[in-house]
């Protein structure tokens, strides 16, 4: 899950899909938000306009209705004047009035205390609606002296026409009234009586509530002392002051408000009671009273908010669709960049024919296929290439093991090498490095004298091979006829040369012992001297004349040496891969140690000397590589001992290596045995069966893993029987447990195996297995007849 | 036999609790200027003291002295002003309590230009019709302004319409009404400037009562300073009650109004120099309303202290 | 070990010199898997087969199986004395087309 998160996170479709949401949001922002701002001017400019036209058309009904009511109060004051004489049909006036105007609900003509003097202090004629009459009375008396009420006396003092302050209707109900008070002057121009009209506020508060601009809004109208005429709470209504309201709430914008509408002007407030109002206003000129009219902020603009939401409704789930279809979209498109991935993986895995996407819709996938194309193409190329050139290079390299193994092949390997003579012992071993090598060794005796020859081939590979080889062949060639050691390496060297464009040399060291005396004849061509261990362990280097390297000069005249070799000596040949046995420090083995180790094995038999001392130079190489061959022999002049040997003197050893080359060195020394023991033609044939199943049965079984091992063969006759034992480090393997083969079935039936145990049984007369410790032996007893 | 004597011993009772019913008549419709009554009334003062005390009052038609004259109630509240005029009148009335130590009296201009009392000669000034009217004679000879006394009936609207140059006003009642039509820089002239701060206020009895019951009387007298002591004490919840008498009452109330009329009020029982009310009727002061009254032939002969209180102290 | 071959009409000869041991056993194999063909009459000519062990016998009998197998046949020819023993010995002799 994480994985596929962060897969999800880095991925170039996420961060594309990303990117557009990102400029699209912020385009969109700046779009909704530019747009809504204007929107909310335009609202607010349109709100403004309509509340204050809404307030304008009911000042104006209002307006219309005052004026209705002035007019006909002037109007009809021409009756009073025309009728001054006859004060009784001021009731008629007063009546007609009403009659005349549905809006008036009352009206009196009250005159100025004695004007008829008949009629005394108080006279003034008045009429009413009740129910659906109109009734008349006199409405002054003592208790209710008009001449100090307002709608008298205020007009009186201002000389004009007066509309009042609303009052409550002294028959109660709660409805509130006005009264138009018009005053009347004679000729002298004293006032004599005010002509009144009732009015009831009801249609005007009616009118005035009536204006509906926006859900929350609400209207009013104050009198000219701020007092509350129309109010949505009733019983504000001339009880309460605006300016008290504002005073209460401290106010200033209020109380500025209610002032400004108090003096008659027309405009517009805004102000914060936890909602943003405005507050539109307009005078009502003839009675100075103001009508208002509120709206909120949020009704305004609540149409607008609620665009806005519904846009944000339309445009988030719009953006998340943009977002995931572009998604969808990107991941379509790159989607053969993950396919010329998976191509990439496949064709690194070794399929270089895998197939391309073919997706070949745009322009940019279609170069990226053909660059992989042609990449593909090229990468086959190459490993077709590759591969002809690694076969060729590992057919040479199997044909240089062939060489290798025949180079070996070569080499005498038969140890003990002379088992019949007792005044010589001589070991030799050759541990190849991988590639095939330079180095040589040969010996053989010829007229009691021991020929002995070591060498190295400079370079590496196969010139360095076949330079080995011939100087191996020519050595015994020359050897047998020449038997001086200058010589014998004069005519190797001449040989070498000649045929020598390649500088290739050999040094070599050359000798031939007489077994008799002891004397040593040597020379040494440009190799490594020698060591000589005394019978009482002091080891040193035999001193030789360098000479020169064989092969480099033709014709160059090498010195010969000698010395005397005493009873009980080793002679210690050797090549520089002993010496200069690398660790992984790049440490040589070194001379030092070569003659300490030497001087300590002085009694060693020659293999034991060569074996412990290639044990030893192994553990100073430590896991390091082997670079150079390396070569020992070592030879002892023994001290002749009287040994009793087994009446019939026969005791060979073969050492063969898993590697069934040796198969052939066996063959050899079956022949040879059998030839020296005087055995019939069928016993060399038989013997040579057997033994050559059990030894291939050891480097199939014990050996499987095709390590260099060694593989012993002894013989020893005693009366009648050859014994042969044959033993191995080898896993543990007992051949005798094999089934012989059944030899009755059929050729169909027969598996091919089994034969080899079987050949053994029938041809010896017995077969042994025991396990020695680490040792596989195999003991077969051959019964002569 | 049983049954008359039974007859008879409820009607002693009912005279006797009839008797013991003290009707009470403010001088003017509830409102804060009445608030003690109405917290002796709430808080159980009158009936601590063993009162029974009905609160009756009087309308824009009728009013407290007429009452009280009629015998349509027991005690009523009337300024020392007119207490003097009308005991010299004959009518016959005794002050149990003597709440407002200082004049009310205002005069606001109505315009910039009028700022003292010479400014407004010959000029237009409301004053109530059926109160303190002697003043407009007073204060024109005394001071010699001929003012043009314009009178008024209960709303300050002749101010408003401008009809007039300065009216007189409560400062408790019409000054608010003026401020409250927003006029703000009110400049009033008090009258207590020109040395006419003479008490107002007080409970009166009529003599008849008193002399019947004068431990009622003063009883009454108790509970009611008690009741505007603990007004001084508790002015938020003295306005509670007020606003609930007035709502009894069905009449309009504007609770800005009386909270304003409340504290002026309770500024004018209090003593200038301590602060505290005392309740204390002065002599001194009565002596010069005498002189005034006098001067201007308002009444026959001196009203003296004594007088007014009774014959008592 | 040598091997001479020589392609006569429906007959193959391989001639086999020397001694057909482990070492060179695999030579015979491979020389002989090319030849293998139907209807082919595989003639291994012994006369101058000096030895054989277990390994050649095996090269032998899989050679004689295959030949069967696609209706062909192999035949061992001249063999020597020591070398016949050994046929008889592991019971070869019946199985496989000996001639002389």
């Amino acid at each position: 899950m994480k994985a596929n998160r962060k897969l999800l996170l880095s991925s170039i479709s996420t961060h594309l899909s990303l990117f557009i949401l990102a400029v699209t949001s912020t385009l969109l922002i700046i779009i909704v938000a530019l747009n809504y701002r204007s929107s909310r001017n335009l609202v607010e400019e349109e709100s403004i306009e309509h509340a204050q036209s809404a307030l304008d058309n009911t000042i104006l009904r209002i307006d219309n209705v005052l004026t209705s009511v002035e007019t006909a109060v002037h109007n009809i004051s021409l009756m009073v004047k025309d009728n001054i004489d006859d004060p009784d049909y001021m009731y008629d006036v007063t009546r007609l009035l009403l009659v005349n105007n549905s809006y008036i609900s009352g009206s009196a003509v009250a005159f100025e205390p004695n004007y008829y003097q008949e009629k005394g202090h108080f006279y003034s004629p008045y009429s009413y609606r009740e129910n659906d009459e109109i009734l008349s009375k006199q409405l002054g008396n003592k208790d209710y002296d008009y001449h100090y009420m307002d709608w008298y006396q205020i007009p009186k003092l201002l000389d004009k026409p007066y509309w009042s302050e609303p009052y409550f209707d002294q028959g109660g109900a709660n409805v509130i009234m006005t009264t138009y008070s018009y005053p009347l002057y004679d000729e002298e121009g004293q006032l004599f009586a005010i002509l009144t009209a009732d009015i009831s506020l009801e249609w005007f508060a009616e009118q005035v509530n009536s204006i509906k601009t926006y859900p929350n809004s609400f209207n009013l109208m104050i009198g000219r002392g701020g007092t509350y005429l129309v109010h949505k709470d009733t019983d504000a209504i001339l009880n309460r002051t605006m300016f008290e309201a504002a005073m209460a709430n401290d106010d200033a914008v209020i109380f500025k408000t209610a002032h400004d509408m108090v003096d008659g002007k027309r405009g517009m407030a805004e102000y914060d009671y936890g909602e943003k109002t405005y507050l539109f206003y307009a005078p009502v000129a003839a009675t100075g009273w103001s009508v208002a009219v509120s709206c909120l902020h949020s009704d305004i603009f609540a149409k607008v908010d609620d665009m806005r939401g519904k846009v944000m409704m339309v445009a988030l789930p719009g953006l998340l669709l943009l977002v995931i279809l572009s998604y969808i979209l990107i991941k379509y498109t790159m989607r053969p960049l993950t396919d010329f991935a998976n191509s990439a993986m496949e064709i690194a895995k070794g399929n270089f024919k895998a197939e391309l996407p073919k997706n070949k819709k745009n322009y940019e996938m279609r170069t990226l296929h053909n660059s992989f194309s042609f990449m593909q193409r090229s990468l086959q190329n190459y490993i077709d290439e590759l591969q002809r050139t690694t076969a060729n290079k590992e057919r040479i390299e199997s044909e240089l093991r062939i060489a290798r193994d025949i180079q070996m092949g070569m080499l005498p390997k038969i140890f003990p090498p002379f088992p019949k003579r007792d005044d010589v012992d001589l070991y030799a071993k050759l541990n190849p490095a991988k590639e095939v090598g330079g180095d040589l060794y040969d010996f053989f005796i010829e007229d009691n004298k021991l020929h002995l020859i070591i060498g190295d081939v400079s370079g590496k590979g196969v010139p360095a091979s076949l330079v080995m080889a011939v100087t191996c062949r020519l050595f015994r060639t020359v050897a047998s006829s020449i038997h001086i050691p200058s010589q014998i390496v004069k005519v190797l060297n001449n040989a070498i040369a000649e045929s020598n464009d390649s500088n290739m040399f050999c040094t070599a060291f050359v000798g031939i012992l007489d077994l008799a005396t002891g004397h040593l004849q040597y020379c040494n061509a440009g190799h490594n001297p020698p060591i000589v261990v005394s019978s009482d362990g002091k080891a040193s280097f035999l001193p030789v004349k360098p000479n020169l390297a064989m092969g480099l000069w033709e014709d160059f005249e090498y010195q010969d040496q000698e010395c005397k070799i005493e009873k009980g000596t080793n002679i210690f040949l050797y090549t520089d891969g002993v010496n200069e046995a690398e660790n992984t420090k790049k440490e040589l083995y070194g001379e030092e140690r070569l003659l300490n180790f030497l001087s300590q094995h002085y009694a060693d038999k020659p293999r034991d000397v060569i074996e412990k001392l290639y044990d030893d130079i192994k553990g100073h190489a430590n896991d390091a590589e082997q670079n150079d061959d390396i070569t020992m022999l070592c030879c002892t002049m023994v001290e002749s001992v009287e040994t009793s040997e087994p009446s019939t003197g026969l005791s060979k050893k073969l050492v063969m290596r898993n590697n069934i080359a040796d198969i052939a060195l066996m063959a050899e020394f079956i022949e040879n045995l059998c030839e020296e023991n005087q055995l019939p033609m069928d016993a060399t044939f038989n013997l040579n069966l057997a033994i050559e199943e059990a030894v291939s049965n050891v480097m199939k079984y014990a050996y499987p893993s095709n390590e260099e091992h060694e593989i012993l063969l002894t013989v020893n006759k005693e009366n009648n029987n050859i014994i042969f034992e044959l033993s191995d480090t080898g896993k543990a393997f007992d051949p005798t447990k094999m089934k012989d083969a059944d030899v009755t079935l059929s050729a169909e039936e027969r598996p091919i195996g089994g034969l080899g145990i079987f050949l053994i049984r029938k041809i010896m007369k017995s077969v042994e297995y025991k396990r020695e410790g680490e040792r596989n032996v195999l003991i077969m007893i051959y019964e002569l007849n | 036999m049983k049954r008359l004597l039974l007859h008879i011993l409820i009607l002693f009772l009912i005279n006797v609790v009839d008797a013991q019913q003290i009707v009470f008549t403010p001088q003017w419709l509830p409102q804060s200027q009445f608030a003690g009554y109405y917290v002796a009334m709430e808080k159980g003062f009158y009936e601590e003291a063993g009162l029974d005390v009905v609160i009756e009052h009087t309308s824009s038609s009728d009013n407290a002295q007429n009452r009280l004259k009629e015998g349509r109630c027991d005690a009523i509240t009337m300024t020392l002003f007119d207490a003097i005029i009308n005991i010299d009148n004959g009518l016959e009335v005794v002050n149990v309590l003597q709440t407002a130590l200082h004049t009310g009296l205002v005069i606001v201009p109505r315009y910039d230009e009028i700022k003292t009392l010479d400014d407004m000669r010959e000029r237009r000034v409301g004053i109530w019709r059926t109160h303190y009217n002697y003043l407009a004679e007073i204060i024109n000879k005394d001071l010699d302004l001929d003012i043009e006394w314009i009178p008024f009936v209960q709303n300050i609207n002749l101010y408003v319409s401008g009809a007039v140059d300065a009216t007189m006003a409560m400062v408790y009642n019409e000054a608010y009404q003026i401020y409250s039509s927003g006029f703000e820089d009110m400049n009033f002239i008090s009258l207590a400037d020109y040395g006419y701060d003479f008490p107002e206020e007080g409970v009166y009895f009529s003599k008849d009562y008193y002399e019947k019951y004068p431990d009622k009387a003063k009883a009454f007298a108790e509970a009611s300073r008690r009741g505007w002591e603990w007004a001084h004490e508790h002015p938020e919840e003295t306005l509670d009650i007020v606003m609930k008498v007035i709502e009894k009452e069905n009449m309009p109330a504007g609770r800005q109004h009386q909270k304003w009329m409340l504290k002026e009020i309770l500024l004018l029982q209090c003593d200038k120099e301590s602060g505290r009310p005392t309740f204390e009727l002065d002599e001194d002061k009565i002596g010069q309303i005498n002189e005034l009254l006098v001067r201007y032939n308002r009444i026959k002969k001196v009203v003296t202290k004594s007088q007014i209180t009774g014959g008592k102290q | 070990m040598e091997l001479n071959i020589c392609k006569e009409n429906v007959a193959t000869i391989v001639e086999i010199i020397g001694r057909l041991d482990t070492i060179t056993a695999p030579e015979l194999e491979a020389a002989v898997k090319p030849l293998i063909a139907n209807g082919l009459e595989l003639i291994f000519d012994c006369e101058r087969l000096e030895y054989i062990s277990s390994s050649g016998l095996r090269v032998v009998i899989a050679t004689h199986k295959q030949m069967t197998a696609c209706a062909g046949r192999l035949v061992v020819r001249r063999l020597n004395r020591e070398v016949k023993s050994v046929f008889d010995l592991t019971g070869f002799s019946n199985i496989l087309n000996i001639e002389d």
